[in-house]
């Protein structure tokens, strides 16, 4: 470009091109700003379209429940202090007892604490035995604590998951997940019997346990009551091992047994009905004796931890149930493992002024 | 510009910036290649971390995701009421398609025996749209899950699912195991 | 088809099935006491074994110790043995199919390497226009649409700046080879990747049917924009994983003939355009052609017009589609007048520049934090905080909570990726001022050059001028009549 430098075209060109050039980078600062306003407010470009609702798995139908069907309070809450609890008993003298992963802690009525004691490993169930000993039930082996809480002995119960206990005067009995049997155990862990084998030649059906959620209590009339989870049934046996009778159905309604393995836990009312909990939809439900839906204890409303967890879908929902116990007042007790706390309710009508 | 012996300096100033150019290169190739890596990786979804929120489907290059739901036997409970073949209360449990949660019909079931059924996965019918493995894990044993197919995956050099994953549950795992299962297999 | 319900003796037997007059539910019931057999001894879990369609011996035992690595996070359910079948029904395996081979990666480097030596040799020695269309049909053919556009030379810088940024990220060596190649090429012998390797390139020249002319002082303030795109894909690159490139590619949506609806639209708008204008993506786009030019500014060889003698005929600067040659400067290229202020230009705008645009850079690197999944995530638990949060709660947030909500870990993480996106995005501006002062610089104070010769950083070696040279079509063996010396000057 060799121009004679001295014609005012020229010249003129040259202002020109340093004005252009002068414009063309104030503009690239100018797109540096506008992109950095744009990348702090705007949100990322956007995805592919979603899918349909036909793709997407939708429970908050059932997650709502109507507020006429709910008939207890809650009075008092505490915090077990464990970091994953698993189930919980009621003492003789009612006291509360809640185990867990590390051990099990003892609560007051009232949920003031009392005293701990910790084991190796997750303590699946607790319950007191008639002469004040406490059993801890771990995978594989049963661990006997004094009442002080001093361990006193171990009972090897080898490839036994106990998940839930259950006493009489003589005997203990252990509901072993693992093999889907209730064993019968005297007071010194010896097995001595087996309920609910599978044996279809005999046509004994068993118990259905996907899970490993499985419990047994025994009832006032002396016949235990066993959850069939798989089969979303309380059911009745002698306590010499035969199926006498079950109830419950299968189904999201607010009546039945959710999912594919409901209740996981329940316990006995002392007018002879049923308090339920139940995974997935978290949800504790009174029945009657004959077990007619009676009423709601707590609904997914109650649980937002858990609900949120079971929306993510991930394991530790999963595995997370709702366990309830009945205490000598009539109150109900329900260990939540997400909040790890322990709730305790009463009837609306029992607490209303 | 001055010549010198027909080199001029503006070939010395290029010779110079070309070999250094060629150096950096060369160093950032090689501080680059001889990285310490196990072996060659490909893109996997970690189970425990996925929410199932269904970008599985929809963000992977290829039309039909690489992502597939993937059945873990030992950990299934064989319910006949299975929450991820079934809608949440079903019509009838058998295999009508009104009842089944899959909407592409993806998933096959057979009677074992009583009350025990086996669910299988059609991997050619499964898009990865995660809904069976939604049901699987809210209610059931959470023996469905989702897994990138490695067979189908063309190995992107950023995985544009992994990118758009919100709980980042994407990771790399050597290309000979290329899975992070659960169940027996993944303990 | 629903199995039978096998009626047992015992439940025919018991009546509380109806609804018997006793309502009372504490009544004892007496039942036939039955033999049961002694409980068994030990539960007979049946592992289902999982089998590698692959089966490789010592493989497997690594495999085995990494999956049990990786999955003991994991542990916290029970693993719990699947029902017992009675009928002995056999639990089917988790058979995984195997991952393909690596050998695909390793071709894609033999070919880059074939296509850049055949691309090279073409033209600068074949010099030959009709070899480089086949070589760009061939390109656009394999890395095109045969391998989808991927791995390809233009994202692998996002790679190997992440590489270099991030100490645990391994980039592949494929990647690593498809960055380092089209460079060395282009410090040696000029931009031949472009010239008939890279398929983006392959498919604007083959559409190119009536290149108009842009005007100079359009089409250089342009060609600032790769460098900015570069300087915003690395940042985002190395700061978060964010690979920009691949995800607002215009033309791999074409090459796979499916994409986000936005993309396929603008790399359609963009493959019309290329119809009237010479390449616009790899002039004003293309971030890695950036690199390219800047390096091919000192290569060793680069493509010249004319065969021997330069009679300034400007009939091979009406040929060039690109504004790749340009007119000579000066007779005499041992008079270069305006070359003095150069050097002096170059000192002051530099550091003024990198100054300039690295603290505007560190403005735009910690707006981008917005943009990473952490900086989304902790302005969602902001918003969850002041109760805005929309429900339903947005995925990344419910996957946090999940995962324990923990509050802390997330302002480190946040201040970290603050601290970094600060520090790195300062660098990338810098970088950009630096480029756009040699640019500036470059196009301002231009090399004297006596003849017309391909401009060494724009000319994308595409062979077009070759054919229009007289002295070209004389080497080939036509009767050309040559132009009067010295005519046609500027």
């Amino acid at each position: 470009m060799t121009e004679d430098p001295s014609s005012p075209d020229p010249q003129r060109r040259k202002v020109l091109r340093a004005a252009l050039w002068g414009g063309g980078l104030a503009g690239a600062g100018a797109v540096a700003g506008i992109t950095a306003k744009r990348l702090a407010s705007d949100p990322p470009a956007p995805k592919r379209p979603p899918l349909g609702p036909e793709f997407t798995y939708d429970v908050t139908r059932f997650q709502t429940t109507d507020p006429s069907l709910i008939q207890w309070r809650e009075v008092t809450r505490f915090q077990t202090g464990l970091e994953r609890p698993r189930n919980l008993a009621v003492a003789k003298d009612g006291s509360i007892l809640v185990c867990g992963d590390g051990g099990i802690r003892r609560f007051d009525a009232e949920g003031g604490e009392l005293d701990a004691s910790s084991i190796e490993g997750s303590v699946h169930a607790v319950t007191e035995l008639p002469d004040g000993r406490i059993l801890a039930a771990l995978s594989g082996r049963v661990v006997v604590f004094g009442n002080d809480g001093r361990p006193l002995a171990e009972w090897p119960l080898p490839d036994v998951l106990p998940v839930s206990l259950a006493v009489s005067e003589k005997r203990t009995y252990l509901a072993d997940a693992n093999g889907r049997v209730v064993r019968v155990l005297d007071f010194e862990g010896r097995t001595l019997d087996v309920i609910g084998q599978r044996d279809p030649e005999q046509g004994v059906e068993g118990f259905v346990v996907p899970s490993p959620y499985f419990c047994v209590r025994l009832a006032p009339d002396g016949l235990l009551r066993i959850a069939n989870p798989g089969k979303h049934r309380i059911e009745a046996w002698t306590l010499d091992g035969s199926f006498e009778l079950g109830w419950g159905r299968p189904s999201y309604a607010v009546d039945g047994f959710c999912g594919c393995c409901n209740p996981v836990s329940f316990a006995l009312l002392p007018d002879g009905g049923f308090v339920t909990g139940e995974k997935g939809l978290p949800r504790v439900k009174t029945y009657d004796c004959h077990g007619t839906f009676t009423g709601l204890v707590a609904g997914p409303e109650a649980f937002p931890d858990y609900v949120k967890a079971a929306q993510a879908g991930t394991p530790k929902a999963a595995s997370a149930g709702i366990y309830v116990a009945v205490d000598a007042g009539g109150r109900v007790l329900i260990l939540d493992a997400i909040g790890g706390t322990v709730r305790i309710m009463r009837r609306k009508e029992d607490t209303d002024g | 510009m001055a010549e010198k012996d027909g080199i001029s300096r503006r070939e010395v100033l290029s010779g110079g910036l070309r070999g250094l150019g060629l150096l950096g290169i060369g160093t950032a190739t090689g501080a680059l290649a001889t990285r310490d890596r196990s072996d060659d990786e490909v893109w996997q979804i970690d189970p425990d971390a996925c929410i199932q929120c269904g970008l599985c489907a929809t963000e992977c290059v290829l039309e039909i995701s690489a992502v597939k739901t993937v059945h873990s036997h030992g950990m299934c409970g064989y319910c006949e009421l299975c929450t991820g073949y079934f809608e949440p209360d079903p019509v009838n449990l058998d295999e009508g398609a009104e009842n089944q949660l899959c909407p592409t019909g993806a998933i096959e079931r057979t009677y074992v025996e009583h009350p025990y059924y086996e669910y299988r996965i059609i991997p050619d019918l499964c898009v990865g749209c995660g809904k069976c493995v939604k049901g699987c894990n809210m209610f059931g044993n959470g023996s469905l899950y989702l897994q990138v197919n490695p067979d189908r995956c063309v190995d992107c050099n950023r995985c544009a699912i992994a990118s758009a994953c919100p709980a980042e549950a994407f990771r790399l795992v050597p290309r000979p195991t290329p899975y992070l299962l659960r169940g027996k297999e993944g303990t | 088809m629903s199995p039978q319900h096998r009626i047992t003796r015992r439940t025919r037997r018991s009546a509380l099935r109806s609804k018997s007059p006793r309502s009372e539910c504490l009544k004892v019931r007496t039942a036939e006491r039955q033999k049961r057999p002694k409980a068994s001894e030990s539960r007979d879990l049946r592992p289902s074994t999982f089998r590698p369609s692959t089966p490789e011996g010592p493989a497997t035992a690594i495999w085995l110790l990494v999956l049990l690595a990786l999955a003991l996070p994991a542990l916290g359910i029970e693993r719990f043995p699947p029902p017992d079948f009675s009928g002995g029904h056999e639990i089917p395996e988790t058979v995984v199919p195997a991952s393909q081979a690596r050998t695909q990666a390793w071709l894609d480097v033999a070919m880059l390497a074939l296509g850049l030596g055949l691309a090279s040799w073409i033209s600068l020695r074949l010099r030959s226009r009709k070899g480089l269309v086949i070589l760009s049909i061939a390109a656009l053919a394999y890395f095109g649409f045969w391998r989808r556009g991927c791995v390809c030379a233009i994202g692998s810088v996002q790679n190997v700046a992440l590489g270099l940024a991030d100490p645990g990220y391994a980039v592949p060596l494929a990647v690593i080879a498809f960055f380092s190649l089209p460079l060395i090429v282009a410090l040696m012998w000029g931009r031949g990747f472009c010239a008939g390797v890279c398929p983006h390139g392959a498919i604007q020249e083959l559409v190119l049917i009536k290149p108009l002319k842009v005007p100079h002082w359009l089409d250089q303030p342009l060609r600032l924009l790769p460098w900015i795109y570069l300087s915003l894909a690395l940042l985002l690159a190395t700061t978060g994983g964010l690979f920009i490139i691949c995800k607002y590619d215009p033309f791999v949506g074409i090459f796979r003939m499916g994409g986000p609806r936005g993309m396929l639209l603008l790399g359609g708008g963009l493959l019309v355009l290329s119809m009237f204008v010479g390449r616009p993506y790899c002039r004003w786009l293309c971030p890695f052609g950036a690199l390219l030019g800047l390096l091919s500014r000192v290569s060793r060889f680069r493509p010249s017009v004319t065969p021997d003698h330069c009679s300034r005929c400007r009939l091979c600067e009406s040929a060039c589609p690109y504004g790749a040659i340009h007119t000579p400067t000066t007779d005499d290229s041992s008079r270069d007048a305006d070359a003095r202020p150069r050097p002096l230009a170059l000192v002051v705008l530099i550091p003024l520049a990198a100054l300039l645009f690295g603290w505007l850079g560190g403005k735009v690197g910690l707006a981008s934090v917005a943009w990473h999944p952490t900086g989304e995530l902790a302005s969602q638990v902001a918003m969850a905080e002041a109760g805005t949060l929309p429900e339903p709660a947005p995925d990344e947030i419910t996957a946090w909570r999940q995962a324990g909500a923990d509050r802390a870990a997330l302002s480190t993480a946040i201040a970290v990726l603050e601290r970094r996106s600060l520090f790195l995005g300062r660098l990338f501006g810098a970088g950009f001022g630096v480029a756009a002062a040699l640019h500036l610089v470059r196009v301002r104070f231009p090399r004297a050059t006596a003849d017309y010769v391909t401009d060494p950083a724009d000319c994308v070696s595409c062979a077009r001028c070759f054919t229009a040279c007289p002295y070209e079509r004389l080497r080939r063996g036509e009767t050309v009549q040559l132009p009067v010396e010295g005519g046609g000057r500027a």
